[in-house]
């Protein structure tokens, strides 16, 4: 008996070694994955819940300027005429509601931008270009509007959309020129909008911001997508400062571009390297224990980064007016930062063989 | 007079300022101290600009003052840093803000140099700390498409030992000397554009000329010192004329700066690099007519992400063929150029494609395409073309991307192609070798290039049910990390004799135990009468190993055919040994499961003995298949051994393994035959039909590695690896119904057969009307 157990136990070993010709052994070590990336989700959720609030608050303002201009024949100088005090106070609703919402977004875009499986509503809601800018980069989509009209690869819905039809800086997009501060000038972005134009997209920007809301909240979170997220939108600086320096922040009245006026670029900025740097945080341990000398840098770079945006914010936030010359300076030295800062963070993630995505 | 004064207050201020900047310095590391530096002189020029000259004369006083207590730094580098400080005094004191902006972009560069030579020397002293700290204080490349910023440096500080101090210091020279002269060339384009304000071209300019004396020596080692000297005078008469708004000057001595960095390589590529580039070079071009007809139908584009592989494949080769073009200009100069041509009509025609306009057919693609490569082969140097696993991986790399990306636009079918791409790549590169020296990890890498493994699914159940791009992702993660150690496992083979020995004789006696369960399962029952079938399947198996053995010698020599064909070769021999297992468990189940079957025998001879020459040929094929197939196995696993180490010392590993399985073999046989024979009967065709399920279920998989079987995953169902390895068991509804088969095959052959002899006794009842003469063997 004993000689039948040892036999099958061999012709057994030997099966499993002829079917097996390696053993089984612990797989490869997976990137370290001990970082807890809650707070970033979390962050990320409820600010993109923020948003929603503001994107809610534009429909509403947006829907009683059309009930307005409808029953107006959209006629909008008899609008005007007609309902001077209400009209005005709809259209600082709307802006006051696109600020809002835009403040959020910016809060998030660090991440919603970087992390490659929610970019698509970074494009959709913030960075896009239009179809007439960029037909090789718009996104494909297609806006349908309160009379029927359809605008296809219209761009993205706050800068391409929202803001050159509140701020009226985008004539297409603008009902009527007014004097909405009543200081006796019509001056830039004072206007206006096009009813159905601003209906139309802020019923268009509340949909795809539920839509973000869904996929930020299916979204389970990886190293990887924190160290994209880094490495992809920090160095982006320079692109940044000269949309700040092409905006009316800069170029003042003379400006051509249609886009941040409801906000500065700086401000942008800001929130951006916010959630870039609340991102970081939660994965500072692992490089910490990884390299401690290349933390201690990194967290310095962002510290540098960040109070350098914030103290140009404030400067101007505090009525400084910047020159072209200037804001192109301080573009240069934000890009040599940054490109410094996603070098650094790229080293981090080569040592903890974490993968950065395209 | 407002100089003087301006001067006065740097020298006043910098006195009072070193004092405490020492203090700081001396506990401040190099990156903090050179973060500092920069942080002044932008506040300097910061105030300069808004106006602000006495502001920014003490900024460059506080930042001479941080310099000036920098004593750590080469003295070379110091001086530079001194005449950079210098500089920006003067500019100050000029209100001159262009001046002042080469001045910060001179200190950059200086401040860069040292860092690079004191990391370096610090290597050389094997004192990583330092290199690490020093290390942090550098530029870095851009990323693009091909490449993200460079970090094989940091990764070779941290590897540092007694015993590869220049093996990391050539690591280093390769990361940073090509990022900076990347970033020079970069740096001189923005001085030289007119149409980006004066003061960034300034400050581009003093970087470029202040990163040349980073790059200078390599430039004098192979143009000679005086040659680097010249350049050097053009870097400051290009600053000099900048400055003096002289754009004729600018822009001539520009072109001949630019031109002088595309005719040499700082960090020139080491011969095995080389061999990488040309590896990565060949492959890409290879796959760039196979994306092209699968993407064009005459001159028409059918499906747009085709040929979007194709020019991503093809910007990959280009981007070898640029690095190697140093190289090949040297053997061939005007071969080289003819082949740059070929290299733009065929991106012209891929641009077209990728336009929809001009779409030339796909015969003249691939023509264009052999064209090229067979070119490009006959210039290279013959050891650019052996195997080259470096080149493998980034080659795989890159089409894994494609798999990635055809997912995130929704073409699983795109994405499976590319997946098959991929593991063939890895299939015909590295797989043979990494078979001999760490087989588990191509478990791991088959498993997630299938089905699964480790509890983390495969790629190709995930793709067959589309799943979402992030499910993907993570997977290819983890095939990144299993990939990632299996080069590392092939950069760093052991060279050891005794190593070697020992993966040899593992690899022998590995293959050699499958022949030998596989034979003592079939011989078992013969025995007695039946014997003599032994000797057919012993001289099978004797001819195998002489098969075998010609084999090996053939082995050297067509190694590379052989493995072309790698698993459809596989495939085909599998489906014979199949084929023959299925006839003999059919015979085995009709002549060894009577259960009166010894006295049967004796009623038949005369029939059976009729058959011997047909079951002799039978027996001597299966004892040939059994053990060609784990022989051929074996040749071809251990001649990555004997790249390593040579013919005799692997001999040695064989011979133990031999020796070993000979042990086994011989305590299996001999323990079995004491076993009671009707139990080994029954154990017996057990593992025989195992043997069979486990081979087809292996076959099926085979067969859905080359595309000849479709892949249908069984939804919800999840197999650990071991059921792969073990049992051939995939969750695939194809292998599964497949193994099914086999094992309906099994059970039926025995049914029918007792269903035969059932009948065939009651019909010589009915005849006899006699009772059974012999009751069953107990025995």
């Amino acid at each position: 008996m004993f000689k039948q157990i040892i036999l099958i136990f061999l012709l057994m070993v030997s099966l499993i070694m002829a079917g097996c010709s390696s053993p089984e052994v612990e797989p490869t070590p997976a990137p370290v994955s001990e970082a807890d990336l809650t707070a970033v989700k979390q962050y990320a959720l409820d600010n993109a819940q923020q948003m929603k609030q503001g994107t809610t608050n534009l429909l509403t303002a947006a829907q009683a300027y059309y009930d307005l201009a409808a029953s107006s024949g959209f006629d909008y100088q008899a609008m005007w005429d007609n309902n001077t005090t209400e009209a005005a106070q709809l259209v600082a609703d709307a802006q006051a509601a696109w600020v809002e919402a835009s403040t959020h977004y910016e809060l998030d875009e660090g991440i919603i931008a970087g992390v490659p499986s929610l970019a698509s509503y970074d494009v959709w809601i913030d960075a896009g270009p239009s179809a007439e800018e960029d037909p090789a980069e718009a996104y494909e989509w297609t806006l349908e509007l309160p009379d029927g009209r359809s605008l296809t690869s219209p761009g993205n819905f706050f800068h391409s959309l929202l803001e050159p039809t509140i701020w009226g800086t985008n004539p297409e997009f603008t009902g009527l020129a007014v004097d909405l501060d009543g200081d006796g000038a019509v001056e830039l972005g004072e206007a206006l909008p096009e009813a159905n134009m601003l209906l139309g997209a802020a019923q268009g920007l509340d949909g795809a911001t539920s839509e973000m809301i869904t996929a930020v909240t299916d979204w389970q979170p990886s190293l990887s997508d924190a160290f994209t997220a880094l490495v992809v939108m920090i160095p982006t600086m320079n692109e940044y400062f000269e949309q700040w320096k092409l905006s009316s922040y800069i170029a003042g009245s003379q400006t051509q571009e249609t886009a941040f006026i409801g906000a500065s670029r700086l401000f942008d900025i800001n929130g951006i390297l916010n959630g870039l740097d609340i991102t970081y945080d939660n994965v500072a341990d692992l490089v910490a224990d990884s390299d401690p000398n290349l933390h201690g840098q990194i967290a310095d770079g962002f510290d540098d980064l960040r109070g350098y945006v914030s103290d140009l914010y404030t400067q101007e936030q505090n009525g400084t007016r910047f020159t072209a010359e200037q804001a192109d300076l301080f573009g240069t030295e934000a890009q040599n930062k940054a490109t410094a800062l996603a070098g650094q963070v790229s080293q981090a993630a080569v040592l903890l063989n974490i993968t950065i995505e395209e | 007079m407002q100089r003087i004064r301006f001067f006065l207050i740097f020298v006043i201020i910098a006195i009072l300022g070193v004092g405490i900047v020492t203090a700081q310095a001396e506990e401040m590391q190099p990156w903090q101290t050179a973060d500092s530096l920069q942080d002044t002189l932008f506040l300097a020029q910061s105030a300069l600009l808004a106006g602000d000259a006495p502001a920014a004369a003490e900024h460059i006083a506080a930042a001479q003052a941080i310099a000036a207590a920098w004593d750590d730094l080469p003295p070379a580098s110091r001086e530079r840093l001194d005449e950079a400080m210098m500089m920006a005094a003067t500019a100050v004191a000029e209100e001159n803000l262009n001046a002042l902006a080469v001045a910060k972009g001179q200190a950059q560069g200086a401040i860069y140099g040292g860092s690079y030579l004191r990391t370096r020397q610090a290597i050389e002293m094997g004192d990583t700390p330092a290199a690490q700290q020093w290390l942090l204080v550098r530029d870095f490349r851009p990323s693009t498409r091909f490449s993200r910023p460079g970090a094989d440096a940091t990764l070779a500080v941290r590897q540092l030992t007694a015993e590869n101090l220049q093996e990391i210091v050539a690591r280093l020279d390769a990361d940073l000397l090509d990022t900076y002269q990347a970033r020079l060339s970069e740096h001189l384009a923005t001085a030289v554009d007119t149409n980006i304000v004066p003061n960034r071209r300034a400050e581009a300019a003093g970087l470029a000329a202040a990163y040349w004396p980073i790059i200078a020596p390599a430039y004098g080692e192979q143009q000679g010192e005086q040659a680097a000297n010249r350049v050097a005078n053009q870097f400051g008469d290009m600053v000099t004329a900048l400055l003096a708004g002289d754009e004729t000057a600018v822009a001539s001595l520009a072109t001949d700066l630019q031109t002088t960095l595309q005719s040499f390589r700082a960090a020139p590529l080491s011969p095995s690099e080389e061999a990488r580039r040309a590896g990565q070079l060949m492959r890409f071009l290879a796959l760039v007519p196979i994306e092209y007809e699968r993407g064009v139908q005459g001159t028409t584009v059918m499906v747009d992400l085709e040929i979007q592989e194709a020019v991503t494949f093809m910007q990959g080769a280009q981007a070898a063929f640029a690095d190697l073009r140093l190289s090949l200009d040297g053997l061939d100069a005007a071969k080289t150029a003819d082949l740059a041509q070929q290299f733009s009509t065929i991106t012209t025609h891929l641009n077209d494609a990728n336009r929809r306009e001009n779409v030339v057919p796909v015969d003249q693609m691939v023509t264009a395409v052999t064209q090229l490569m067979t070119e490009l082969e006959q210039l290279f140097p013959s050891a650019w073309l052996e195997n080259n696993a470096n080149a493998d991986f980034d080659v795989l790399a890159s089409v894994l991307d494609q798999m990635e990306t055809a997912v995130k636009a929704g073409d699983y079918a795109l994405a499976e192609s590319a997946r098959l791409e991929a593991y063939a790549i890895f299939d015909f590169g590295p797989e043979p070798r990494l078979l001999a020296f760490a087989p588990p990890l191509v478990a791991e890498v088959d498993g997630l290039f299938w089905q699964g493994y480790s509890g983390q699914a495969g790629l190709a159940q995930a793709i067959a049910l589309k799943a979402e791009p992030g499910t993907i992702s993570t997977i290819r993660q983890q095939l990144d990390a299993a990939l990632a150690q299996a080069q590392l496992t092939l950069g760093d083979l052991p060279s050891a004799p005794g190593a070697i020995i020992t993966n040899a004789a593992i690899i022998v006696f590995r293959e050699g135990l499958e022949s030998v369960v596989i034979l003592a399962a079939l011989m078992a029952s013969m025995v007695g009468a039946y014997a003599h079938y032994r000797r057919p399947m012993a001289l099978g198996a004797i001819l195998s190993l002489v098969a075998t053995a010609v084999t090996w010698i053939l082995a050297q020599r067509i190694l590379s055919s052989l493995t072309r064909y790698g698993e459809r070769l596989e495939a085909v021999v599998s489906l014979i040994a199949i084929g023959i297992l299925l006839l003999i468990t059919n015979w085995f189940f009709h002549k060894t499961y009577w259960k009166d079957w010894m006295a049967g025998f004796h009623a038949q001879k005369r029939q059976l003995l009729s058959r011997e020459t047909g079951q002799f040929v039978g027996l001597l094929l299966l004892g040939f298949t059994s053990m060609y197939r784990e022989g051929f196995e074996t040749v071809l696993f251990l001649q990555a051994l004997t790249l390593e180490a040579g013919t005799a010392v692997v001999l040695q590993g064989v011979a133990f393994g031999v020796v070993a399985v000979l042990v086994v073999g011989l305590i299996t046989f001999r323990l079995q035959a004491r076993l009671p024979y009707k139990q080994m009967l029954v154990w017996t065709g057990v593992l025989i039909g195992l043997v069979l399920v486990t081979m087809v279920g292996k076959t099926v998989h085979v067969m859905q590695a080359v595309s000849w079987l479709p892949i249908t995953p069984i939804q919800g169902l999840t197999l650990p690896y071991w059921a792969g390895l073990w049992l051939g068991l995939f969750a695939t509804w194809q292998g599964i119904v497949a193994q099914a088969g086999a094992a309906v095959f099994v059970v039926g052959s025995y049914y029918l057969a007792e269903f035969i002899q059932s009948r065939n006794r009651q019909q010589l009842r009915q005849k006899t009307g006699a009772q059974p003469a012999i009751k069953p063997s107990k025995s």
